[in-house]
């Protein structure tokens, strides 16, 4: 009941009158209060329209899947159409399916157009610059290279020493002391030989497989054996070109001619230094062997004797060793 | 994957790659980079791909590569599509037209599911590895697709 009504109050009857949760008398005091300020009443576009909610959880159909099995119906007849031009629809289903949209003109149209959206491809766009995509595959000079570079030492060769004489000198040794580590120089006759440059380095443990202290195994350099000792023989492991021969006083030795190494990587402390008098050997061409070996990352040396009253060359290609005397 | 089967899958599959991509993007040089930038990840990855499955690599990496670009385009505001290459050989150009207007109104995994299965005839399960989604959820964008495509032909009250 509405005891006192007044522009300060008016509101909150009004939207109960609107909503119709007023009394019949309450009504009354409120247009009869609305009568005395027309001022307040509200027109009717400026009322709010209450429509009956039209939201309904068939709106959210789409969120539902249709079970391949259901019988087809117009409710559920687009998802067996869409299947049907997926290719994914089942015999049985696709029979029902024709018979449903025989009957059903608004199922024909919607096939029509479920047929007509699939793109196809339009061969004639294609990429332009596709060879730019392509790789191609690197070109392996190293051959070349090593053709090259024969060809170039066998020349200079062929230049520089037209006739080449042989020319024997004695055979050089490193005499290891495995009991001490120490290595010395000595050749086959008994004159030592004049040590200026050492151009031979090896680590004698890299050598040996084994380093038993007092070997005497003896390898002639003619392949003979003499065996002193019952001990274990001392093998090659990093077998050079020639074979491991004589002994002395219990003392391992190893020919020292054609393991190359350069000096300054040899004086570490670690490793043993033999000399010899190869050092009368020289490079003539060295910048050129030192750039393709460091093209080919093979070593290449090629050597002459300084003197020019000697014969003789040494070339080597990575492992490939050729020497003449 | 050797250099010749990679030089192979170049000439097999760029230009369906890019035709592809192209239907997204609608602008020819974004599609070419898209199409360049899969390649060069193609062949940085070379070494672990079987020749026999490059394709579905491709396809893949292309996917992808063409999503970080759309992402990245829209943060930068720079998309352009202007579907120059929208008329397609088909005996009725004008339902053409529309329906790249209707695949454009498409949200992109909807339209990379269609063109998939449009373009190159990819299975669902062969879709789903390409975008990483399930086999059912590749069916389900699919029939979604093709209901909107089929309702805009529908509202143009097209007589087909």
């Amino acid at each position: 009941m509405i005891k006192k009504i007044n522009i300060f109050n008016y509101e909150a009857y009004y939207l109960d009158y609107l909503e119709g949760n007023i009394s019949e008398e309450d009504a009354a005091v409120l247009l009869d209060f609305l009568d005395k300020h027309p001022e307040l009443k509200m027109e009717d576009e400026e009322l709010p329209i209450f429509l009956e909610d039209k939201v309904s959880f068939r709106s959210l159909d789409f969120l539902k899947e249709t079970d391949d099995t259901d019988q087809i119906n117009e409710k559920n007849v687009e998802h067996f159409l869409i299947s049907k031009h997926e290719a994914v629809l089942s015999k049985e289903k696709e029979e029902e399916l024709e018979k449903f949209i025989a009957t059903n003109p608004a199922a024909a149209k919607s096939d029509r157009l479920f047929e007509a959206v699939y793109f196809t491809p339009d061969k004639r766009i294609v990429m332009t610059g596709k060879s730019d995509l392509k790789k191609e595959a690197p070109v392996v000079l190293w051959p070349y290279y090593s053709g090259i570079a024969a060809a170039m030492i066998a020349a200079f060769f062929f230049l520089y020493n037209p006739s080449p004489t042989v020319n024997v000198k004695p055979v050089q040794y490193a005499q290891i002391d495995t009991k001490n580590g120490t290595v010395s120089s000595q050749n086959e006759t008994a004159s030592k030989p004049k040590v200026q440059e050492a151009i031979i380095f090896s680590p004698i443990t890299n050598l040996f497989t084994t380093s038993e202290p007092s070997t005497s195994t003896t390898v002639l350099e003619n392949g003979q054996e003499n065996q002193n000792s019952t001990e274990e023989p001392v093998i090659l492991n990093n077998q050079p070109s020639r074979p491991m021969v004589a002994t002395l006083d219990n003392k391992e030795i190893v020919p020292i001619s054609t393991i190359y190494k350069n000096p300054v990587e040899a004086t570490n402390g670690n490793e043993y230094v033999a000399y010899t008098e190869v050092n009368d050997m020289q490079n003539p061409i060295e910048p050129i062997t030192t750039f393709i070996s460091e093209k080919l990352k093979t070593e290449i040396d090629f050597r002459q004797p300084k003197s020019k009253n000697k014969k003789g060359f040494l070339v080597k290609i990575g492992k490939f060793e050729l020497e003449r005397k | 994957m050797t250099i010749k089967e990679y030089n192979l899958a170049v000439d097999n599959y760029a230009d369906n790659v890019f035709r592809f991509v192209l239907k997204h993007l609608g602008n020819e040089m974004s599609a070419k980079d898209v199409v360049q930038e899969t390649f060069t990840k193609v062949w940085i990855k070379r070494d672990d791909i079987d020749h026999r499955k490059v394709k579905s690599y491709l396809f893949t990496a292309a996917y992808n590569t063409m999503l970080d670009w759309i992402k990245k385009e829209k943060r930068s505001g720079d998309i352009e599509s202007n579907h120059e290459y929208g008329i397609e050989n088909n005996t009725n150009p004008d339902l053409r037209e529309i329906l790249d207007e209707a695949l454009s109104r498409l949200p992109e995994i909807q339209k990379s599911v269609v063109l998939l299965r449009d373009y190159e005839g990819y299975n669902y399960a062969e879709i789903a590895e390409i975008t990483g989604l399930s086999e059912s959820q590749v069916k389900v964008y699919i029939f979604r697709a093709r209901k909107s495509l089929q309702s805009y032909l529908r509202r143009l009250d097209l007589v087909i």
